[in-house]
């Protein structure tokens, strides 16, 4: 099985986000921190939607592998849009709506935790 | 003052898609004190997910996701819903035959308790495991929809869709609805799908308003500038970081498609794992190759305490929903002493003869739209069946010819379905090879134990349990 090592992630480029939105000019936007950087969404869409427009469709890593992984089902059962949500690690972000000033993470660095192991504290 | 939720009620309905909504609204009809919890925040179910929001706002959208969504708006009136017999956003990751309801909403456990609980948490797709289908990019066609229901999200350049089934048809529909038709669609059977057997066809007539629907779809494809594949076979799906190919036979002739987006679809099949976790008895459906709750006629199964209605009690689609839930409330009114045996039965009939006619209808599309014939055989060694341990055909072929005795066995020894999703992506996938390898049945084979907790609960959350003396999910396992 092909392991990606974290370097080559680390250079992982999307030219394009997988989807788009039909918003309304009407609609309300709230803002949300996507890695730290702000992204105004509407509201009401779900943390993985939020996700899905964005230029890395890349939600996580494997934490067996080290692949990158994106949501499949987006109805709760595959558990690949697991991301960060106000720092509680392991969120499905297809069940969580956004709310203003929510922060998303995705689970990138969290690999690179499993992978260095347990850490003193 | 309301309620607390601690209280005990008649009925825990978990769901509310048709078939929750319909229950809660017979429930309130006989009297019943009911609770429906339902993990989406919004009524409606996968079906008719955000109706409320697209019906009111979003004109546009609606009219796209069509009358039979539209019409939802109008028929699911919601008076009988209240903020106290309505928990929404709630993941239910415990029941117990005892009547103990167990669910985790904004970060919080809480239990609810009532008399008998009834399960109408529907369907899920059938996974699909083809090489390739584990990157980003690759999603089912159900998602699509999702998206497009409750986050008004369409795919952005090239989308291929690969499967089979009327939601290939319908999502495909819809895109092009909306000027933003998929470059190509990819059958994996014949064009107008297999041929039903001469009765079911017969029957099948009765529904000429939805026959027509089908086939307006599918002509409207055809006139578009959408490329279609039929027959196709061996499907794998390539790309390095993301998506970016999909590869079919088709016509013996090799072909490859460059893609942004994958969307595969091969039915749908009861979501399972809440009964299963409670020890309810599943069998085999072997013409929807799924697995089943054994139900008497109502909706109850061997766990005295426990119903399914629904798509999650057999595919039957969303307008057998409500019959199937309607039914199975008359019954549980029934045992409670609503009512007496004979009112159940003369109540039931009309919902029983819907259910009928959604049953005889059911027979045809699954003729038409068959689920793979050799699920197990046709997953290629190298690709992944479970996702979250990246655990491959290979390795459960390889235990299957060292005589691997059960599913229970593959899941010992390689992982499959130990990861979050809890073998709801592989289960099915699982068993078939074992089965398909050894030439068995699959029933021989069994299905992954659903087991409490069905969600994810942190440690803290069975602590604050741990001190419920009530609460009886820490002493189940025996």
């Amino acid at each position: 099985m092909r392991v990606f090592s974290v370097t080559k992630l680390a250079n992982l480029e999307w030219a394009d986000s997988m989807f788009e939105t039909l918003h309304a000019p009407k609609d309300k936007m709230v803002t949300v921190l996507i890695d730290g950087e702000k992204v105004v969404v509407p509201a009401n869409v779900s943390a993985a939607a939020a996700l899905l427009m964005q230029n890395d469709s890349t939600f996580r890593l494997s934490p067996v592998t080290g692949e990158p992984r994106a949501p499949f089902c987006m109805n709760g059962n595959c558990y690949e849009c697991l991301v960060t949500i106000d720092d509680q690690p392991d969120q499905q972000g297809c069940l969580v709506e956004v709310e203003d000033q929510m922060r998303i993470r995705r689970q990138i660095e969290l690999f690179r935790d499993y992978q260095s192991g347990p850490q003193s504290v | 003052m309301g309620r607390r939720v601690s209280d005990r009620f008649d009925v825990a309905i978990i769901g509310s898609g048709p078939a929750g909504l319909a229950a809660a609204r017979q429930a309130s009809e006989l009297g019943l004190d009911f609770v429906l919890l339902d993990e989406q925040r919004k009524l409606g179910g996968n079906v008719y997910r955000n109706y409320e929001h697209n019906a009111a706002e979003r004109s546009d959208l609606a009219d796209v996701l069509g009358a039979d969504y539209l019409a939802a708006s109008l028929t699911m009136s919601t008076e009988f819903l209240t903020p106290e017999n309505r928990i929404s956003g709630s993941q239910v990751f415990s029941i117990d035959p005892n009547g103990e309801v167990a669910y985790k909403k904004n970060r919080q456990v809480s239990i609810v308790t009532a008399d008998k609980i009834l399960i109408v948490t529907g369907a899920m797709e059938r996974p699909t495991p083809v090489p390739g289908w584990t990157l980003p990019g690759v999603m089912s066609v159900g998602a699509a929809q999702t998206l497009l229901k409750s986050s008004a999200l369409v795919p952005k350049g090239r989308s291929v869709f690969v499967g089979s089934g009327p939601l290939t048809l319908l999502v495909a529909h819809q895109y092009l609805k909306l000027g933003n038709p998929p470059a190509a669609i990819v059958f994996t059977g014949p064009l107008f799908g297999h041929r039903a057997p001469a009765r079911s066809m017969f029957r099948a007539l009765r529904f000429s308003g939805r026959l027509a629907k089908g086939f307006a779809w599918l002509i409207q494809l055809l006139l578009s500038k959408v490329d279609v594949y039929t027959n196709a076979c061996d499907v794998e799906i390539s790309g390095d970081s993301r998506a970016t190919q999909v590869h079919f036979h088709s016509k013996s002739k090799t072909i490859s498609l460059p893609a942004d987006g994958v969307f595969l679809h091969e039915g749908v099949v009861p979501d399972s794992m809440l009964a299963m976790s409670a020890n309810c008895e599943y069998v085999w459906n072997s013409a929807q190759k799924c697995w089943g709750p054994k139900l008497d006629g109502w909706g109850k199964t061997t766990v005295e305490s426990i119903y399914v209605a629904g798509d999650s009690a057999g595919i039957l689609g969303a307008h057998a929903a409500a019959p199937s839930a309607q039914r199975a409330v008359l019954s549980i009114a029934a045992d409670l002493g609503y009512l007496d045996q004979g009112e159940r039965d003369r109540q039931g009939a009309a919902p029983g003869a819907a259910l009928k006619r959604e049953q005889d209808f059911r027979e045809f599309l699954d003729s038409v739209f068959p689920p793979p014939s050799q699920p197990g055989n046709d997953i290629p060694d190298q690709t992944i069946v479970c996702r979250c341990e990246s655990v491959t055909a290979g390795q459960i072929r390889a235990l299957a010819e060292l005589d691997c005795a059960n599913i229970g066995q593959a899941k010992a020894y390689t992982r499959c379905g130990m990861g979050p999703c809890q073998g709801r992506m592989c289960g099915l996938s699982v068993a078939q090879i074992i089965a398909d390898s050894q030439k068995k049945r699959i029933e021989d084979i069994g299905h992954f134990r659903g087991r409490t907790p069905i969600r994810q609960i942190t440690l803290g959350d069975l602590a604050i349990f741990s001190t419920n003396k009530g609460f009886s999910i820490l002493d189940r396992e025996k």
